[in-house]
């Protein structure tokens, strides 16, 4: 890969501010071909220079990741304080540096070319020892895995970099590595993701006073690993980012204050935008139905029960366990639910909802009524049927008002079944004087109204799916209504699934008070 | 996922006597009102609001209301474990209710982990004082003879509901900060809102001086 005339270009840098920097440079678009000619000119030239193509090369040659020795430490040093007093004359033109190119394989290039063409021969040796004690790849290899791994990357990662600074004044751009230098190198090795970046920040450090641009500048490459480690870092944790952030702005007291009203706005809207979220969030919805806690509740008493029919079981006379285990087991075949997914959602059974739910949980013989459930199941039968009414009168709701009420409906049928569940369950528990034959048909009529309860948000999906579709042929809005269809009907399923656990929770509280009924025998 | 809006969440549990009015004190306190309608509550009912402990921090109460009644004491023994506050409530009007606490508290201290919990001693249905059975100095003294809170509340009237629960709420709280009270992985006495930032982001944002140095 050359580094060719279009590749990089100072486009912010006059002509004339280079040639005055650094002196003996010539246009960057010469870099290459007088490469020879100006290191001669150049005022250490021990041995001749070596093209960029050569460093390149022997750079490939390097090994990657290799630990700095002390040996190495040292001559990195003696080198950086050499190019510093060489430097030292003016602001030499690294600043430009920021604006160089659209891609990183210029940057690269252009980096190992620019320096070269500085200092002239000395210099190639320094780069070569910089790279190679920070353990960095070669440029062109850790580019072309780049380009080849991730494709977005020319826009992503290489423009992210480089096109802010080119919106600023040169100064800024190098007031950004500086800060950037404690922020982001700071940031990479405490995290200590790898050798490279650690060796990065040890090195940065030891160079720090002699030559920080020089380094932090120099290693584009690097702060584009830099930049993706960070990126993978600060996906799981937005804290970090806005730490960063923030310590890269210096702002005036009249900015912070502006900020500052801009944030509490944002945080109001947000607090809305959060409430109007949530009124269409089933798991939010669930939880203030107090499904969850009912839920978690539930699954504590299930726990005790289970830990204490193991524990009572294993103490039992045989042949008294052999008539038990016959009931246990025959209880425990009713939880398979084996027809669950064989049940056609059939609209007939609407009208039996009630009755159906009357008759399986009066079955289970405790004082727990369906009531609540019922009402609810009301509720939303009359909201489905005003709302078709409303459709043919030619007045519609909005979309989004139906997907609202279907998630608030599921969520809270949902909760009001987990509240059954629980209920029946203490309920059980402190129940006296059953025969202990009678938990079959317990957990026959449990059974029965898990799968009328499922089938019931399924044909309330399909429902709401309906008035969904009826609003969008009005209002056009069709994939909008799709993904709140979509919606619908997956937090059915979620529903589904939690009336279904919900019910198996309630296993081992039943076998638990069989073996209670039986004992008190 | 939509993320709660509140910095913590405290489980606090109810009990008392049967009838003394826990679910009555905790239906003003989340709706507003006194309902009439009232069942003796089923094994544990559930209920929940927000409650601001200073600007800027909001505290999700999760409130356990248990059953007063005997036959349910088995099962809502369990649920005192995971609670980190515990209001024992009494009726100013029922004597025996009054004389049950200490059942009560030491109920609660045996299921309750020492110091992990901040209790409340709350004389309930005090509207009706012409019917009292229980002076506010009896009521008092107790809740002074074992170092805790006591507070006098009508459901009826609305007196003291919101002060009982912002008073235990603030005194959680100010455990929490003192570090008396810890967020445990294994207990749902305290938990975090998902608003609050993370610990081991903390922890990360304090490395990077230390790491650099070799």
């Amino acid at each position: 890969m050359s580094a060719s005339d279009d590749d990089f270009q100072f486009e912010n840098v006059e002509e004339d501010d280079l040639v005055a920097v650094t002196k003996k440079q010539s246009s960057t678009e010469d870099v290459e071909r007088d490469m020879k000619a100006v290191s001669l000119q150049d005022a250490h030239p021990p041995s001749p220079a070596k093209s960029p193509a050569e460093i390149r090369d022997q750079l490939a040659k390097e090994e990657v990741g290799q630990e700095v020795t002390e040996e190495k430490k040292q001559s990195v040093l003696q080198k950086l304080q050499d190019a510093d007093q060489s430097a030292a004359s003016g602001g030499w033109g690294w600043k430009g540096l920021g604006n160089v190119g659209s891609n990183l394989l210029s940057t690269a290039t252009s980096s190992v070319s620019t320096l070269t063409h500085s200092f002239g021969e000395g210099f190639d040796k320094f780069v070569e020892t910089v790279e190679y004690s920070l353990g960095a790849e070669d440029p062109e290899e850790f580019a072309k895995r780049e380009y080849a791994d991730v494709p977005k990357s020319k826009e992503g990662v290489v423009t992210d970099q480089v096109a802010p600074a080119s919106k600023e004044e040169p100064i800024a751009t190098v007031d950004s590595v500086d800060e950037s230098d404690e922020g982001w190198f700071g940031g990479w090795g405490m995290k200590g993701i790898n050798t490279v970046v650690q060796g990065t920040t040890s090195a940065v450090k030891k160079t720090g006073s002699l030559g920080k641009n020089l380094v932090t500048g120099g290693l584009g490459v690097l702060e584009t690993i830099g930049k993706k480690t960070y990126n993978v870092l600060a996906e799981g944790d937005h804290g970090l980012k806005s730490t960063i952030q923030g310590s890269r702005q210096k702002s005036s007291l009249s900015q912070m204050l502006r900020e500052a009203k801009e944030k509490a706005k944002q945080q109001s809207q947000q607090d809305e935008e959060y409430e109007e979220t949530r009124k269409a969030h089933f798991g939010a919805q669930f939880d203030d139905f107090q499904g969850l806690v009912q839920l978690e509740a539930l699954e504590m008493l299930s726990n005790q029960c289970e830990g204490r029919v193991q524990s009572v079981l294993a103490t039992f006379d045989p042949e008294v366990l052999e008539v038990l285990k016959k009931e246990l087991v025959s209880i425990k075949d009713v939880f398979e639910l084996k027809d669950l997914d064989e049940d056609d959602e059939d609209e007939d059974r609407d009208h039996e909802f009630d009755r159906l739910m009357n008759e399986y949980i009066g079955q289970v013989g405790l004082t727990v009524t369906a009531e609540r459930i019922i009402n609810v199941q009301e509720k939303m039968r009359k909201w489905i049927m005003e709302n078709s009414q409303e459709l043919e009168e030619g007045t519609h709701r909005p979309p989004k008002e139906i997907h609202e009420f279907a998630i608030q409906f599921l969520a809270q049928i949902t909760a009001c079944s987990i509240e059954m569940f629980h209920k029946i369950g203490q309920l059980l528990l402190t129940e006296k004087n059953a025969p202990l034959t009678s938990y079959k048909n317990k957990a026959n009529g449990l059974a029965c109204a898990t799968r009328v309860l499922c089938t019931e948000v399924g044909i309330v999906a399909t429902k709401f799916s309906q008035r969904l579709n009826a609003a969008a042929a009005v209002t056009e809005e069709s994939d909008f209504v799709n993904a709140l269809i979509t919606n619908v009907y997956l937090e059915a399923t979620n529903s589904s699934t939690y009336i279904q656990d919900g019910f198996q929770l309630l296993l081992p509280v039943l076998q638990q008070s069989a073996i209670e009924a039986h004992s008190a025998k | 996922m939509v993320e709660p809006i509140f910095d913590y969440q405290f489980r606090l549990i109810l009990i008392g006597d049967s009838t003394v009015g826990k679910s009555s004190l905790l239906k003003y306190f989340t709706d507003g009102k006194f309902s009439e309608m009232c069942d003796p509550t089923v094994g544990v009912d559930f209920y929940a609001r927000l409650v601001g402990v200073k600007p800027g921090v909001r505290v999700k109460l999760q409130l356990w209301d248990t059953a007063g009644q005997e036959r349910f004491r088995s099962i809502t023994r369990s649920y005192y474990r995971n609670s980190v506050g515990a209001l024992l409530i009494y009726d100013i009007t029922k004597r025996r209710s009054f004389e049950h606490l200490e059942d009560w508290l030491e109920e609660a201290k045996i299921h309750i982990e020492p110091h992990k919990a901040v209790y409340m001693v709350v004389g309930h249905k005090a509207d009706r004082d012409q019917e009292r059975a229980v002076s506010t100095k009896e009521g008092k003294n107790f809740a002074e003879f074992h170092g805790l809170r006591f507070i006098e509340t009508s459901a009826v009237s609305g007196q003291n509901v919101e002060e009982a629960f912002q008073l235990i709420t603030k005194d959680i709280y100010q455990m929490l900060e003192k570090g008396l009270l810890k967020i445990e992985d294994d207990w749902d006495g305290i938990k975090t809102g998902y608003a609050q930032p993370k610990e081991t982001f903390t922890l990360e944002e304090g490395e990077p001086h230390e790491a650099g140095c070799c």
